[in-house]
């Protein structure tokens, strides 16, 4: 079966100080239609770079996309012109940003923005027909008075309110895939919950695909049904969502889990992983997590692993090195 | 037993922006807060964005001045000080921020910023001084090479530890931590908190410890108290407080942290709504707008905290129904 979205071999990197320095290297993932993949790792991993990159979103003269192709829908779009682009973009696949406050447009009413998703898009559409649709959409997000909202600006909604209003923007179109970058990082928790429920709701109803960004492990368990971990720049396990937080293979996954506090249980110590991420400037040569894994060794130091895949995991760490390797392009 | 530190009805109302013919209104950031800490504790509050977490910090350590009450430390009223009483007071209370970026001179180095409070409480030479910065370097796990750096050159969790070792430098008895792990890294987040913990046995410290974050309150405090629109509405023992819930924010709150374990399903009581402006807030319980189990009497009467089990109070009106079901 071939997959709604696929990419592969994706290497980005952006001009630092007059040097190129990669900041992804050598992604590939798929994501199924109507599945959601969660994408974790934490800050300055490659996840928002993943996505942005895929949807051409990065500035041109300070980054480049050194190899990879991303293929949607059966095309592969990686060689698209802007305006291609911006056929897809929105469309095809929309995005939800963290910061709703700036990435909504504080001059225009809510209103104005949803039509003008609406019409960039299609020209023919009257401006009643246009105007209909987006109240319609604001009261499917759960929006009270969506009539009133419409011709607010932005800045006279709370928080929850705005990223409700991102995420109709985002469907009003219903695209085939949705890329949430931390869409309730910004938010307190009783509102993220909402906001999760409003996601979970939506899903069901139009069978939209999502490629959930985040940091939040908990987050990452509720919503998604594949499991993506990203270190410095690289996949590092990939695995269905319960596979992965009752069997981390990888070691920096297994760190991960280890060092969340849970609000469920009471416990003695959390485990740590020791050391810092390292810079783009001095990446190992060998496995990008060796310089903080406990059960490195010298081959590890040497080399980078490919993705092994053993019991249903794509792992990228040579303790499994019996597994079938995948991905024969290394870090 | 004498508490180490006590707030009685402490409160912080800024004044809002007066309108013509209308009187001026207030924000109650902080409104009728009591509570007490014990030596060696560490004491949580929690709450969303907007419910006077921060506020009540900087007002109990008069980084602002208090609109009313008192904090009492080891039996002085802090409130009443003077202005050089309260500057020696000082070196027995500290504060580590949430932001390390913002919070430390970027034209200082880690030696200059470590030694400050030195420089403003000691008398000591200068040799011995650096002794002490060298001490603390040690004791947050910072390298001794790292003292002629600037704070840019280090990473979030670097930052924090120049924080943590610049607050404990001068030996003080009470830490205030207003978010100090919300800016990092879950991997880096748990190397502080683990180191926050070490110290606290090894120094004897006591935290006052604000966040928004459940599940590191848990982890972290031992006592924990619940802000909404500005109000205390439950104080328990940590445990008691998650597994004998009594008040429905509380509930609404712990079940809505998703959990990461994707076996444990959580069934969120999702409340309706937004917080309700802190300018205008709703009359009797604040909280009664978005409580499934409102009456006419929580729209009418503030409940106050009273006490529903030891060490356990609660600003209900229908607490105990509530827990039972009854409700």
């Amino acid at each position: 079966m071939s997959h709604l979205l696929e990419i592969s071999n994706l290497s980005v990197s952006f001009l630092v100080r007059k040097k190129w320095l990669q900041a992804v290297t050598g992604v590939s993932f798929y994501v199924d239609q109507g599945e959601t993949l969660g994408i974790v790792g934490e800050s300055g991993c490659g996840k928002s770079v993943t996505s942005m990159s895929m949807l051409h979103l990065l500035p041109k003269t300070t980054s480049r996309v050194d190899s990879g192709t991303v293929i949607f829908d059966g095309t592969d779009i990686s060689g698209y012109s802007d305006k291609e682009m911006s056929r897809i973009r929105g469309r095809r696949i929309s995005m939800i940003f963290q910061d709703s406050m700036t990435s909504l447009n504080p001059v225009m009413t809510n209103g104005a923005q949803l039509v003008e998703a609406i019409k960039c898009h299609d020209r023919n559409i009257s401006k009643k027909e246009a105007e209909e649709k987006a109240i319609s959409y604001l009261a499917k997000v759960g929006i009270p008075s969506p009539e009133k909202r419409f011709r607010e600006y932005p800045h006279q909604l709370s928080g929850g309110m705005r990223q409700r209003v991102m995420i109709a923007m985002a469907l009003i179109q219903s695209p085939s895939i949705l890329i949430a970058d931390e869409p309730t990082t910004a938010l307190d928790v009783t509102i993220q919950a909402q906001i999760l429920e409003l996601m979970q709701e939506l899903k069901a109803t139009s069978n939209v695909s999502i490629m959930l960004i985040t940091h939040d492990m908990g987050v990452v368990a509720e919503m998604a049904d594949r499991v993506m971990v990203m270190y410095a720049g690289n996949v590092m396990e990939v695995a269905p969502t319960k596979e992965i937080f009752a069997n981390p293979m990888h070691p920096y996954s297994q760190g991960l889990l280890a060092s969340i506090p849970r609000p469920d249980k009471t416990v003695g110590k959390l485990s740590s992983i020791e050391g810092t991420v390292p810079t783009l400037q001095n990446m190992p040569v060998g496995c990008r997590f060796s310089t903080r894994c406990s059960k490195c060794t010298s081959k590890c130091i040497e080399s980078c692993p490919p993705l092994f895949r053993k019991d249903g995991h794509d792992v990228r760490c040579w303790l499994y090195a019996d597994g079938e390797a995948v991905d024969g392009t290394s870090c | 037993m004498e508490h180490l530190a006590e707030v009685k009805n402490l409160k912080k109302y800024y004044p809002a922006k007066k309108k013509l013919f209308k009187e001026r209104q207030y924000v109650k950031a902080v409104d009728d807060v009591s509570f007490y800490i014990d030596k060696g504790e560490t004491f949580g509050v929690v709450g969303e964005s907007g419910c006077g977490k921060s506020t009540l910090c900087k007002t109990m350590i008069r980084l602002t001045e208090p609109t009313g009450g008192s904090v009492f430390f080891n039996g002085r009223d802090i409130a009443s000080l003077s202005p050089e009483e309260m500057r020696l007071m000082r070196r027995h209370i500290q504060i580590i921020f949430q932001d390390p970026y913002a919070s430390l001179n970027p034209r200082m180095t880690v030696r200059e910023l470590i030694k400050a409070p030195l420089d403003i409480f000691s008398d000591a030479s200068e040799e011995e001084k650096m002794e002490e910065v060298f001490s603390a370097m040690e004791l947050v796990g910072l390298n001794r090479e790292f003292m002629n750096k600037y704070p840019h050159e280090f990473s979030g969790g670097q930052r924090q530890r120049i924080m943590i070792a610049r607050a404990l430098i001068l030996r003080p008895e009470f830490v205030c931590c207003d978010e100090p792990v919300s800016a990092l890294d879950v991997s880096v987040r748990a190397q502080v908190l683990n180191l926050m913990k070490d110290l606290q046995e090894k120094l004897s410290l006591t935290y006052l410890f604000i966040s928004h974050d459940l599940s590191v309150v848990r982890y972290l405090c031992d006592r924990i108290a619940v802000m909404y629109l500005g109000r205390i509405v439950e104080i328990a023992e940590k445990d008691e407080l998650y597994d004998n819930t009594y008040h429905p924010y509380t509930r609404c709150l712990i079940s809505s942290i998703p959990i990461p374990d994707p076996e444990v399903k959580r069934h969120a009581m999702i409340l309706e709504g937004d917080v309700p402006s802190p300018y205008n807030p709703p009359a009797g319980c604040h909280f009664h707008t978005r409580c499934p189990y409102a009456t006419k009497e929580c729209s009418e009467r503030y409940p106050e905290l009273r006490e529903v089990a030891p060490g356990h109070s609660v600003a209900c009106h229908f607490a105990e129904k509530i827990r039972e079901g009854r409700a």
